[in-house]
């Protein structure tokens, strides 16, 4: 009993102490050390000095963003597209070896399988440092990019939905002489939601976008139109995100573009200063454990332990910014991306665990009836494989803010954050017609990174 | 121990995957019938082919001097990427500039362009005339560099469309104008599609 709790203890604080460290350095703003916790961790190709393990890559990209590392930053978000795209295109034998392989184990032990709104993101800070860069070419690039992915996210989730329920009724079918998953899933559930596992208010923005990007993208293509068709598109994706958020600096863009694109003279458009703020850290996956009935054909029920992801959410850095005496206010709910998107995914995980703990539980029953220390040392296999895959992005930002105003005379934006004393003077570009101030807190207590973008 | 397992994993995929290497091999472009759903070199060579033959064949792009050798001169202006593929537009218009050349009646400037010139070495030459190294009556001269007739601007557009659940359609544009510079007039406009279906596992680029 000792050396199985010690063994079910391994699989999850294996990977607590994966993020552990990598999370205290971010939250204590020590993000040198961040960063190269991460890109330890990312598997660099001693050969090609590519990064090879995708969530880190990805990790590690936005921290050397932050850092201004544009260049680097750029290499691990085309690294982690790489990757992206050999997860999407693996055969279908190769998926079947891993599926299955998966089954015996857990889903921890899988390639990590990006989500969708992750994907989004690495194109969206992808273009942010080519305009850091004043590269609008491949700016332009990758916000079409980021386009295309928002269009198949769509999609994809219908189709996913789909996918699932077959692979769900194919399990169904190689299981039925032993046990009824059906039922499994179903009491399950009825479980979940009694011990406070309750999704129900869980509501993606419309279409699976996240306002954010779709926001950015009006704001790139307004501000360096090559084109009308340029401020038609601004003028759409923003007039999409005032619709989702009702975010009035959103509305004051919106119009902006709309004169744009009936004609008004961009140079005659008034000296401006953005100020985004992405505040705090985005939830993170946490393992639960919870016995759950396993319903076995001869309608007996097993209670198994099986181990589950949860989400939980985290603090805010600063509540807001007051840039110049102008308070900013959410543009997205980085949250609320999150939690629609695991919403998606929760039933197949949870379905997919109850496939492992019934074939465990079946394959433990039929070695115990032969001999009972085999039975025993199986029991404590199947316990010490038991681990929930807990790994995400957990380096994005909780929401994003934004704020507009004239630009100042003094070229100075202060930033004051609410409980800090201190508040901090950016200087701006004062002959750039447009600037754009992207700051960035992690956690309450340290000055927050900025990045001043001069169009 | 988690590693090792996922290690494991990842190599029995990697080997059901892969088989055997990949011999490299030459490619005949005349017979070359693999397809990418990006943009290959194909693609760019048959919107330039097109673009040429258009261009050639329009009335408005003879100069009014070419019976005694007269020839237009063009300016290679922008051509916008607007595809979410990192290509470099000037394929497309070397290929048109390549083209155009050899049919006689056309020269492209490399001194003039939009963010400078595209060889500074026109201007640099001229430099040379406070030069105690140069023979000075082979440096060139000023007021000698001919002035553009026609610009060409363009732009590459890209739209994506799902046919069905495993099949995506890839809709790329390629727009080409000539503008008189006298006047401003677009003298040719052409726009030429290339569209492909694939695989909608993944992303196009």
């Amino acid at each position: 009993m000792v050396a199985a709790s010690l063994l079910t203890g391994c699989a999850s604080v294996y990977q607590a102490s994966q993020f552990g460290g990598f999370e205290t350095q971010l939250k204590e703003g020590k993000f040198q050390e961040a960063t190269q916790s991460a890109v330890n961790r990312s598997d660099v190709d001693e050969k090609t000095g590519r990064p090879t393990d995708l969530l880190w890559t990805l990790q590690a990209g936005s921290l050397m963003r932050m850092q201004k590392d544009y260049q680097r930053s750029t290499e691990f978000f085309d690294a982690s597209e790489n990757m992206m795209q050999n997860e999407d295109t693996r055969s279908a034998a190769s998926n079947v070896a891993m599926e299955g392989t998966s089954l015996l184990i857990n889903d921890a032990i899988l390639p990590y399988q990006q989500s969708h709104y992750e994907g989004v993101m690495a194109n969206t800070y992808k273009a942010m440092n080519f305009s850091a860069q004043s590269d609008v070419d491949n700016a332009r690039i990758e916000w079409n990019r980021v386009y295309d992915r928002q269009r198949r996210a769509v999609e994809a989730f219908a189709d996913e939905i789909a996918e699932r329920q077959e692979e769900i009724q194919a399990q169904q079918e190689k299981q039925k002489e032993q046990a009824n998953l059906n039922r499994s899933l179903k009491a399950s559930s009825k479980l979940l939601a009694q011990s406070g596992v309750d999704m129900g208010q869980w509501q993606p923005y419309k279409g699976f976008v996240n306002p954010f990007s779709t926001y950015m993208y009006g704001l790139h293509f307004m501000l360096n139109a090559q084109s009308r068709t340029d401020f038609q598109r601004a003028y759409d994706s923003l007039k999409r995100v005032y619709s989702m958020t009702g975010n009035a600096t959103v509305k004051k863009d919106m119009s902006i573009a709309r004169q744009l694109m009936n004609g008004f003279s961009f140079n005659k458009v008034r000296p401006r200063v953005w100020v985004i703020y992405e505040n705090g850290l985005a939830p993170k996956k946490k393992e639960f454990r919870i016995d759950l009935p396993i319903v076995l054909s001869s309608q007996k029920i097993v209670y198994t332990g099986i181990a589950l992801p949860r989400l939980v959410e985290r603090k805010k850095a600063y509540d807001y910014i007051k840039a110049n005496g102008n308070k900013t206010t959410q543009l997205s709910d980085m949250d609320r991306i999150v939690k629609a998107e695991f919403k998606e995914q929760f039933n197949y995980i949870l379905f997919k665990e109850i496939v492992r703990a019934t074939a465990k539980t079946i394959t433990q029953r039929n070695i115990a009836k032969k001999d009972s220390t085999a039975g025993l040392l199986f029991a404590v296999a199947q316990m010490a494989t038991t681990s929930a895959d807990t790994r995400s992005w957990t380096s994005l930002p909780k929401e994003f803010q934004l704020t507009r105003f004239k630009r100042p005379a003094s070229g100075v934006v202060s930033l004051a954050m609410p409980g800090m004393e201190q508040s901090l003077d950016v200087n701006i570009d004062k002959n750039s017609q447009f600037n754009i101030v992207y700051v960035k807190a992690v956690s309450a207590g340290q000055l927050p990174s900025v990045e001043v973008i001069s169009l | 121990m988690k590693k090792l397992v996922r290690f494991a994993a990842v190599t029995l995929a990697a080997v059901l995957a892969t088989g055997c290497a990949t011999k490299t091999t030459y490619v005949d472009p005349n017979a070359d019938d693999v397809v990418v759903m990006g943009l290959d070199y194909k693609d760019f060579s048959k919107a330039a082919d097109q673009a040429v033959v258009d261009i050639q064949t329009s009335p408005l792009m003879v100069h009014p001097q070419v019976g005694s050798g007269a020839r237009y001169i063009i300016a290679v202006s922008k051509i916008v990427n607007d595809t979410t593929q990192r290509i470099d537009t000037a394929q497309l218009s070397k290929k048109i500039r390549v083209d155009l050349l050899r049919s006689g009646r056309f020269i492209t400037t490399t001194a003039i362009g939009l963010n400078g010139a595209e060889d500074e070495m026109t201007a640099q030459v001229r430099k040379l005339k406070k030069s105690k190294l140069a023979n000075q009556k082979t440096v060139k001269k000023n007021g000698t560099v001919v002035a553009p007739d026609f610009s060409l601007s363009g732009k590459i557009i890209q739209r994506n469309h799902k046919v069905d659940s495993s099949t995506q359609q890839m809709d790329y544009y390629f727009q080409l104008t000539l503008t008189n510079l006298d006047n401003g007039l677009a003298y040719y406009e052409g726009e030429y599609p290339i569209i492909k279906r694939g695989s909608n596992k993944s992303v196009s680029w």
